[in-house]
């Protein structure tokens, strides 16, 4: 089955200053707290420690909302969010709920 | 390509606008009212179709979700508004924490991978000062951006006067 047509689907991304790396699900199941935490820690370590650490206060925002997504049982698409590093102009880490439900308690 | 940003270090005399709209959800509302309004001049009149060519739902202004799936709403300004400005075009505002010494903001376009179109993405602290170029930034979308490339050279000169590249 293509990916378009699985039923959850999203992605995380690591952007700006030339840099372009993501990380994407696509499943039956919604995506859970713990894969989604999984999933930006993976896209986190493809950076370079430069490019990590630029981002590091915008990847303890987005871990923070997908935390606090799991508490309120997740969330729907359409979601984009983007958690920029302070004064640049563009760097910064994205998350994008395509389709679906994704962060979801692990009880859910 | 993303595009240009701005963040004026010469300037330290503006003021903060909705400065504690991330603490009282009064605040908040009335906030997202002034992009509504601000916003409004500059809208095509076919942007109910397009949002719903696009499958989303009934309400063009409000693009992206942004309340939890046990309906409580975020209030965190990420997005603070969005909406269709034109029938391939899109907005979307970040309005972050107002806490900067000098004005920031930035802004680019991206491809929307959710369907066809592309949007204008705008960061933000608000104040009397941003909110100028953000207005030129949307109308300048809304109205003569035939696509990204003008777009970015837009942004670029708009910036241009007091970047700090």
């Amino acid at each position: 089955m293509s990916s378009e047509k699985l039923k959850h689907r999203g992605r995380f991304q690591a952007q700006g200053g030339g840099l372009e790396e993501s990380e994407n699900w696509a499943q039956e199941e919604p995506l859970s707290l713990k894969s989604a935490l999984s999933l930006l820690l993976k896209l986190k370590n493809k950076l370079s420690p430069t490019e990590r650490t630029e981002r590091e206060k915008s990847f303890i925002k987005a871990d923070k909302f997908i935390k606090t997504a799991a508490t309120n049982g997740g969330v729907f698409a359409r979601i984009s969010r983007t958690f920029l590093v302070k004064g640049s102009r563009d760097k910064r880490v994205d998350i994008e709920v395509l389709s679906g439900k994704a962060f979801t308690p692990e009880n859910d | 390509m993303k595009n240009t940003a701005v963040l004026d270090k010469n300037t330290t005399q503006f003021k903060f606008l909705f400065q504690n709209f991330l603490e009282d959800k009064r605040i908040y509302v009335f906030n997202q009212n002034y992009w509504k309004k601000t916003v409004k001049p500059f809208l095509q009149k076919n942007i109910k179709p397009a949002a719903a060519e696009n499958n989303i739902a009934e309400d063009p202004h409000n693009i992206y979700n942004t309340a939890f799936a046990d309906g409580q709403k975020m209030y965190d300004g990420n997005p603070i508004f969005s909406t269709f400005v034109s029938q391939n075009k899109t907005l979307r505002i970040v309005q972050e924490e107002p806490e900067s010494e000098h004005p920031a903001i930035t802004a680019w376009t991206e491809k929307s991978d959710f369907d066809n179109r592309k949007e204008l993405v705008i960061v933000l602290e608000l104040s009397d000062l941003t909110k100028k170029i953000a207005a030129r930034l949307i109308e300048h979308w809304a109205k003569d951006a035939t696509d990204e490339k003008s777009m970015a050279a837009f942004i670029d000169s708009v910036f241009s006067q007091n970047t700090d590249k």
